[in-house]
């Protein structure tokens, strides 16, 4: 479609000027106006149905979450509840096969912190105990999951579990240990390439979400220490909340 | 503590999924046929009822309001958790019920089908004293949302809805029994009966939960001594709370209940300021035939009743177009208009309807001035711009009480502002008094003249610089005179439609000089028209 508005006659340098521009947009556009536009509507390309959106056939997001490790078993406590988190940003793909089922992709990026109790006997990763002392592990997750939805609806993601596995690549190690020397500096001790740490693990996980509100649970199943070293485990579940950006 | 997280955590969980904690849910089910059982429309309706029926030509004695059959009922219950209520009109009941209770009553022999149905939650708040003071815009706003649907004129023709009964369903009517704005109603006796279909039974009282209804209740009817909020001030209502919470979450079967209750209780009109889009619906579903509410206010319409309903507030949203109930074809959808701007809000839902048909029909404020439940307030939405042309529409009637329901919806649409011109963002535009009040045949002076050459369509406005190019009138032009009044006389409103008479594109322009609008011919292909409006005059012509 072309529309084209008319022009007053000004300057003629003006007018050869706004001849250009006008010239220019239409060659761009193929439209233009000189009267204010307040509203402009096209049904037809409004009529075109989607096929990407929370209720369609594709959906895809960023989500950002954070988890909180805790050892299943009470009487082992080799980290600090509440302070050890899981930080997870990641891209998120949902295919739909039906109003009830649909199945997808994650690929996240994620940094784990165990902030390490010091309490006696001490035992992860060493028995020497430190002032503060935490692991932080930088890692690639990409995982797959099931998605079961519940109830009748538009296109909305809705009230929803998830249920699937993940593998991670764990980038990048990190220990680090704060205490106190003889001038009461404190002092910061941050070691790499710990030779003592997997570099891979993988588990499952569980979702259950109602929109964009999703609480998150994930059990690790290998190891973060070599078996080698014989350093006790730490925490492999890891409940937290995650926000859909969309 | 790991025990008390775990703890928090599965509350958390129940909290926000309540159908794992609970699996009962709404459904409606639906019989295969029924009976008369002895029906007496004369012992089942309102006089007003029959009176309605009989001045729309409708049969008192219509299956459609024979009584459920109640064996059947007696046959579900023990296989349900409770029975909410009976439908006549879809000869249904609807129940609480699992998804196992469900599968075990489908296969009762007389059992048609079952539809399931969102459940809702319940949200109470509460307010002090009355405070009845406006700034200067609230009274400029609660002049102008009067004024643009004529109120003048109604004054002066003395119509002010009475004799017409007004059903009004709602998320509630907070202190709506204390608001001084429906003083003058209740000291009448002009509230004929209200009630709650969120609660079981269906209790009468139905001022509390929100104060959304009240708002709308006085943009119906609203006054304060001198100060008039709506423009049917002299009608009766009936008041019936459908929703437990905002438009979102709230109930379809409770509408469908109400409806039932205001046609047996003799209403003439319904408003109804809600919708559902996104959370149940697919835009291609707004259809007026999909969802259960439109169908059942349909119904409502067919009983006689004019169904007044807001477009939606999803204007701006990704949802974009109106909702359920108001994609009905026979439910008189209700837009906003900007009062700083004189057009569309940006908020206020779009039309076409999925199948392509016109709506919103009219227009009215989106912003008003209404009587909350603490005092008089300023607010927004679609929600009030249709209790306002639900009070022009009782006005409408009183004014001319031969019109059948559908009949005075043509009319209504007629009184549009911009009638015959229609786009899908303002339908025929705000109606007016005077098309009821005068002679129904506003002339306006063409406002606007063509220039036309073989490929082009040039528009120029006759004003001071417009010179005088005339149009050529051997072309195929159709114009229209008969629209009412020149509303936002500075706004060119044009479109391009196609042979099926659905608009492609539509535009407003801010006219700012002369010229203005050129348009190529040859870029349409063969079938298509330009419509155009402009300071009241309407023009229609084929490129």
């Amino acid at each position: 479609m072309q529309v084209t508005a008319c022009q007053l006659n000004f300057n003629p340098l003006v007018n050869f000027m706004k001849r250009i521009i006008l010239l220019a947009l239409l060659l761009v556009t193929a439209s233009a106006y000189t009267q204010e536009i307040l509203l402009e509507q096209n049904v037809k390309s409004d009529s075109i149905r989607p096929t990407r959106g929370p209720n369609l056939k594709n959906f895809t997001h960023f989500y950002i979450g954070v988890g909180f490790p805790f050892h299943i078993n009470e009487e082992v406590t080799y980290t600090k509840f509440g302070t050890s988190t899981a930080l997870d940003f990641g891209f998120r793909y949902k295919r739909k096969f039906s109003n009830f089922f649909a199945t997808g992709f994650d690929l996240g990026i994620g940094s784990s912190t165990y902030n390490l109790s010091q309490d006696v006997p001490k035992t992860v990763p060493d028995t020497i105990i430190n002032e503060k002392e935490k692991f932080r592990i930088l890692s690639f997750s990409p995982s797959a999951y099931l998605r079961f939805n519940f109830g009748r609806r538009g296109n909305y993601v809705g009230n929803y579990l998830d249920l699937g596995a993940y593998g991670s690549w764990n980038m990048r190690k990190l220990h680090f240990t704060i205490n106190k020397n003889e001038m009461d500096e404190k002092v910061r001790v941050e070691t790499t390439r710990l030779d003592y740490m997997e570099s891979f693990a993988y588990g499952f996980l569980a979702r259950a979400g109602t929109n964009r509100y999703v609480l998150t649970a994930k059990y690790r199943m290998s190891d973060i220490f070599k078996s080698s070293y014989s350093i006790p485990e730490l925490p492999r579940l890891t409940v937290g909340v995650e926000v859909g950006l969309f | 503590m790991t025990k008390r997280f775990l703890y928090i955590l599965i509350s958390a969980f129940l909290l926000a999924f309540p159908k794992f904690a609970e699996a009962q849910q709404h459904w409606m089910v639906y019989f295969k046929d029924k009976q008369p059982a002895g029906f007496n429309p004369y012992e089942y309706f309102d006089a007003k009822a029959i009176e309605r029926r009989i001045k729309a030509g409708l049969p008192l004695n219509d299956p459609s309001d024979w009584p459920v059959n109640d064996t059947y009922v007696q046959e579900i219950t023990p296989l349900v958790q409770e029975v909410i209520f009976t439908s006549r009109w879809f000869n249904a009941v609807a129940v609480d019920a699992s998804s196992l209770q469900i599968a075990r009553v489908m296969e009762l022999p007389f059992v048609l089908d079952a539809e399931f149905v969102e459940p809702s939650t319940l949200m109470v708040a509460g307010y002090a004293e009355y405070d009845t003071t406006m700034d200067f815009d609230q009274e400029k706003v609660l002049k102008g949302q009067l004024s643009t649907l004529g109120v003048d004129a109604w004054q002066k023709a003395g119509m002010n809805g009475k004799g017409i009964r007004i059903a009004v369903f709602d998320v509630g009517f907070d202190h709506a029994d204390k608001v001084p704005a429906f003083d003058h109603i209740r000291n009448e006796n002009r509230l004929i009966a209200t009630s709650d279909f969120t609660k079981r039974g269906n209790p009468e009282n139905v001022y509390y939960g929100n104060g959304h209804g009240t708002q709308v209740w006085s943009c119906i009817a609203g006054k304060i001594d001198d100060l008039q909020i709506g423009l049917a001030t002299g009608a009766e209502f009936l008041l019936a709370k459908t929703e437990k919470n905002s438009e979102k979450f709230s109930e379809e079967l409770n509408w469908l209940a109400a409806a039932e209750w205001a046609d047996k209780n003799g209403a003439d009109i319904i408003n109804s300021s809600l919708g559902y889009t996104y959370k149940r619906y697919f835009n291609w579903q707004m259809d007026g035939r999909t969802s259960l509410i439109s169908r059942a206010a349909n119904m409502a319409a067919r009983k006689g009743m004019l169904v007044v309903n807001a477009a939606g507030n999803e204007g701006s949203g990704k949802w974009h177009y109106v909702g359920a109930p108001a994609d009905a074809d026979s439910v008189l959808s209700v837009g906003g208009i900007d009062p700083s701007t004189g057009y569309h809000t940006s908020f206020s839902s779009y039309g076409p309807t999925s199948d392509k048909r016109m709506k919103p029909n009219v227009t009215a404020y989106g912003h008003v001035t209404a009587a909350a439940p603490a005092g008089l307030t300023s607010t927004q939405g679609t929600s009030f711009a249709s209790p306002l042309v639900a009070g022009f529409a009782a006005c409408a009637w009183q004014s001319d009480r031969t019109l059948t329901n559908m009949q005075l919806f043509r009319e209504i649409e007629k009184s549009g502002s911009m009638y015959p011109y229609f786009d899908y963002a303002h339908g025929y535009g705000v109606p007016q008094a005077a098309y009821f009040t005068e002679s129904k045949k506003v002339t306006s002076d063409p406002t606007f003249e063509l220039f036309v050459t073989e490929d082009t369509i040039k528009v120029i406005a006759k004003t001071e610089l417009s010179g005088s190019i005339l149009p050529d009138l051997s072309l195929d032009v159709k114009a229209f005179t008969d629209s009412p009044t020149a509303e936002g006389t500075n706004y060119f409103y044009y479109n391009i439609m196609d042979a099926n008479g659905v608009i492609e594109s539509y535009y407003v322009l801010n006219v700012t000089q002369p010229e203005v609008l050129t348009i190529n011919k040859n870029d349409f292909p063969e079938g298509k028209t330009l419509n155009i409006h402009y300071a009241g005059y309407s023009l229609s012509v084929k490129l």
